[in-house]
């Protein structure tokens, strides 16, 4: 006998519809799978076996094909374990359970992983794979039981989870019934419990707390430069903290792509928090663009819409650095893999650090520096042009003293600077409602002729600061940018002078640092 | 053939100064290629490197080696030219040529060597700063090696106030060193004047960089030292300026930081004259000091003008001092930068200029 049921497959961040067609026939008895399958779904015979007899169902003795459509798709995972075993079931000959029909399992598209005792196992990428699915016109779903949260956010389908085979085939056949997934609605959280940080314990360091306050309005990449424990790190965790809300959609996008790299949190089933990346600085190339074998998302599409947080970035490996190039620019990432070409989004904020001189203590006044300068130059240049070049914000972070961390004074709480960061944020928003950019750092060249117009004065000082601190061309039109974000910041519509005397300041690196 | 013709012949070999002088006696005053072919005095001095010279020794030798210094735009003095700077005559093995691109006159100023260590503290990156920029600005030359630290700190700021510099080369013109100064170098040749003793194409070996230093002590008025510590390559210059009489200045600094401690032995054994300010180098130079034109500052620039006359500060420290808000600090401080009345340094701190 023949069935067809359906079931869904993830290519990068995007849900594709798999036809799951099993054959019983005579023969010997004999189990295959056809259909471009992977080892974790050719192993899937195995689970589909266990899971059918350890559920005390009949597994018929003969010849039985498996074939995967569209055949020439690679298919990988065990998500479609649930959909092979009730398939078989369907198919079987001596099927005697009333109701359990091909065309009764048809209304579903059902995704699952199975374990031998037949307990239904939560998948990988089931946000992305309703996302898609919806948009095909499929409304009815049977989804493992522990993937049910993430289900919950998508509105318009029906998600019917279940713990185990038993329970999804009895509801199928009729015989049973499974309550569908609630619809909840999207609260977003500003801070993440985990890291319950805030700017008011950040002690002094104002320059470089303004900097990241710029840095947030105007979604600009910021490199900070200090000896080691200055607090570089502390800073860059507050940093998520004065960022605006996630939207849904952004959130969604966020959750798609934690979701198909296995890292969403099943109790939340949403990332509601802009995420934190902080990849150590042994990481590789794949682990940062994503790739491998199946064309996983890195760490920089984890970021996305979020922070991605190199620390020591001189320490990076030059390679890991200049992939960065391609995301920063674009806001994503195309991977290639000899099975597949997947383009991952990867709109982050960069915040890096790094130390002065590979000792740490160049420029500080109590500590001395035991580097050559040749030693710091090479350090320095580890960090190339054009990385340079995307990264709007320079800032020293100077060493913190004892008497700066027993001060009684009131630090600014990030909620207060949040708030001046969502209504710059607003004010580009309006800018730039008829473009596909919102940010003041993603502006074109001719958006930045158009909004960031200088007076006479402003031209003047510009002109001064580049003979005498000795910019080189590309601060140009970063500290347009910058200007113009600081402009947005005090509700001014021009730049004024002060706003581009504010914004060369962030821009050290550029000047003779030697 | 005259002197001068013979040294730019001698110029192309590489030979030392030494070697030159006794070559020199054995010529007598009858400088033609034949004599010195046959001259079995010279074979001696020259040892294995005779066969190769003699082979050069024609014309058409002399006028490649013509046109490849042309080419280059490298141009030769000789001690024999009235040029070439006096001072330098009076040292004890001294070059009897130089090669150099840029100004020859500024030799006959009053030049003032400023050297000292390649990895200054900020304190020394201030005093180099202001000491170098005050003396050009008072006429005086700027003379130093165009190494790192202290060395292409002075010529920076000479060339930034307008005034005039000259770099000392170990090795010849086609190989900088270090690389990372060639166009600081490029830009000497422009405005000043880079010298060597060195046909182009020598790469600077480890012994020329002591010989250099009796150069730069050699052509000048007088020898300040900003920040060294206690072995360096400026107490090699020191011995060549004890020496050959021109006077020391070492600016003192704190005596818990090692960088300064060969300034402060200089001062303590009083091989050096304490430097406390310019105008006393400057008045002993026979120059005289320049006025800075006065700038207009408002209220707020002179607050923070106050609170960094006792010392550099961070800008945390200033915003404390000042109770100004960081937006406005922020502004002011570049602004007050760009005038040119105050300097931001290596660790985030701001100086007076």
């Amino acid at each position: 006998m023949l069935s067809k049921i359906y079931s869904y497959g993830l290519l990068g961040i995007d849900g594709f519809i798999v036809d799951v067609e099993v054959d019983i026939s005579n023969g010997l008895p004999h189990f295959e799978v056809v259909g471009l399958a992977d080892t974790a779904v050719k192993e899937s015979k195995e689970r589909v076996r266990a899971a059918i007899k350890n559920s005390a169902f009949d597994y018929p003795i003969k010849k039985i094909t498996v074939n995967l459509a569209p055949a020439d798709v690679k298919k990988v995972g065990p998500l479609y374990d649930l959909a092979i075993a009730v398939a078989i079931m369907t198919a079987n000959p001596n099927n005697d359970i009333k109701g359990l029909t091909p065309k009764a399992a048809r209304e579903f598209v059902i995704v699952g992983e199975l374990s031998l005792t037949g307990k239904v196992n939560k998948i990988k990428g089931l946000l992305p794979i309703l996302i898609s699915a919806q948009k095909a016109g499929f409304k009815k779903f049977i989804i493992p039981h522990e993937n049910s949260k993430e289900a919950s956010y998508i509105a318009n389908v029906q998600c019917f989870p279940v713990k185990t085979l038993e329970e999804a085939v009895m509801f199928i056949s009729g015989n049973a019934e499974v309550p569908q997934v609630p619809v909840e609605k999207f609260i977003s959280e500003v801070v993440d419990e985990k890291n319950a940080l805030d700017f008011k314990y950040v002690k002094g360091q104002q320059r470089a707390k303004r900097a990241l306050e710029i840095a947030a309005a105007g979604g600009h990449n910021v490199l900070m430069i200090g000896p080691p424990g200055s607090g570089k790190s502390m800073l860059a965790k507050c940093f998520p903290t004065i960022l605006p809300n996630m939207t849904f959609e952004e959130a969604l996008e966020v959750t798609k792509i934690h979701s198909v790299a296995g890292e969403l949190d099943n109790k939340k089933g949403i990332v509601s928090t802009r995420p934190f990346r902080s990849p150590h600085h042994t990481a590789t190339v794949v682990s940062l663009t994503g790739g491998g074998l199946h064309a996983k998302p890195g760490e920089i599409s984890l970021a996305h819409n979020g922070v991605l947080y190199l620390d020591e970035m001189p320490e990076y490996p030059r390679a890991c650095l200049e992939i960065l190039r391609q995301p920063l620019e674009d806001g994503k990432i195309t991977v290639a893999r000899n099975a597949q070409t997947v383009t991952y989004p990867a709109n982050f904020t960069l915040i890096a650090s790094m130390n002065p001189c590979p000792c740490g203590n160049y420029g500080s006044k109590d500590r001395e520096c035991k580097c050559s300068p040749s030693m710091i130059h090479k350090y320095l240049s580890r960090i190339s042009g054009p990385i340079l070049d995307r990264i709007d914000i320079h800032v020293e972070v100077d060493n913190v003293t004892f008497d700066d961390l027993r001060t009684s004074i009131q630090e600014e709480s990030s909620l207060e600077i949040k708030k001046r960061v969502d209504n710059a944020r607003k004010i580009q928003l309006d800018r730039f409602k008829n473009s596909k950019n919102y940010s003041n750092a993603k502006m074109s060249v001719p958006a930045t002729k158009k909004y960031c117009v200088l007076d006479e004065e402003c031209e003047q000082l510009l002109k001064n600061a580049f003979s005498r601190l000795k910019l080189t061309a590309r601060a140009h039109d970063r500290i347009l940018k910058v200007a113009r974000t600081i402009a947005d910041l005090e509700n001014e519509e021009n730049i004024l002078p002060q706003h581009i005397a504010e914004a060369i300041a962030y821009r050290s690196l550029d000047r003779k640092y030697l | 053939m005259n002197k001068t013709d013979f040294l730019k012949f001698l110029s192309a070999f590489e030979i030392s100064t030494a070697k030159i002088e006794r070559i020199l006696q054995e010529m007598g005053d009858t400088y033609t290629f034949e004599r010195f072919v046959n001259s079995e005095a010279i074979e001696k001095i020259l040892d294995n490197d005779f066969s190769k010279i003699a082979k050069r020794a024609n014309d058409k030798f002399m006028e490649d080696y013509s046109n490849y210094l042309l080419n280059k735009n490298v141009k030769l003095v000789t001690c024999e030219n009235e040029n070439f700077p006096k001072k330098l005559l009076q040292i004890e093995n001294h070059p009897f040529y130089l090669f150099y691109l840029g100004d020859l006159n500024l030799l006959n100023q009053k030049c003032v060597a400023i050297v000292g260590t390649r990895s200054p503290s900020s304190y020394g990156i201030t005093v180099t700063e202001r000491f170098s920029g005050e003396i050009a600005e008072a006429g005086g030359v700027i003379v130093s090696g165009l190494a790192y630290g202290v060395d292409s700190i002075a010529h920076r700021k000479a060339l930034a106030v307008g005034g005039k510099t000259i770099a000392v080369l170990a090795g010849g013109f086609d190989h900088i060193y270090p690389q990372e100064h060639f166009s600081l170098f490029k830009e000497i040749a422009q405005k000043g004047l880079v010298i060597s003793e060195h046909r182009p194409d020598v790469i600077a070996l480890k012994y020329h960089f002591p010989q250099r230093n009796r150069i730069v002590a050699g052509i000048s008025d007088a020898l300040l030292i900003t920040e060294a510590g206690k072995k360096s390559g400026t107490t090699i210059t020191k011995d060549f300026a004890l020496d050959y009489g021109v006077p020391i200045y070492a600016v003192p600094g704190n005596i818990n930081s090692v960088k300064s401690e060969g300034t402060n032995s200089l001062i303590a054994t009083m091989q050096g004259i304490c430097a406390l300010n310019t105008s006393d180098i400057i008045n002993d130079l026979g120059l005289s000091v320049k006025k800075r034109a006065s700038v207009q500052l408002s209220l707020q620039e002179h607050e923070i003008l106050k609170a960094l006359k006792n010392g550099d500060l961070t800008i945390d420290q200033i915003c404390d001092k000042t109770k100004l808000n960081i937006n406005s600090l922020n502004s002011l401080l570049t602004t007050l930068e760009i005038k040119g009345i105050i300097k931001r340094l290596p660790g985030g701190f701001y100086s007076l200029d």
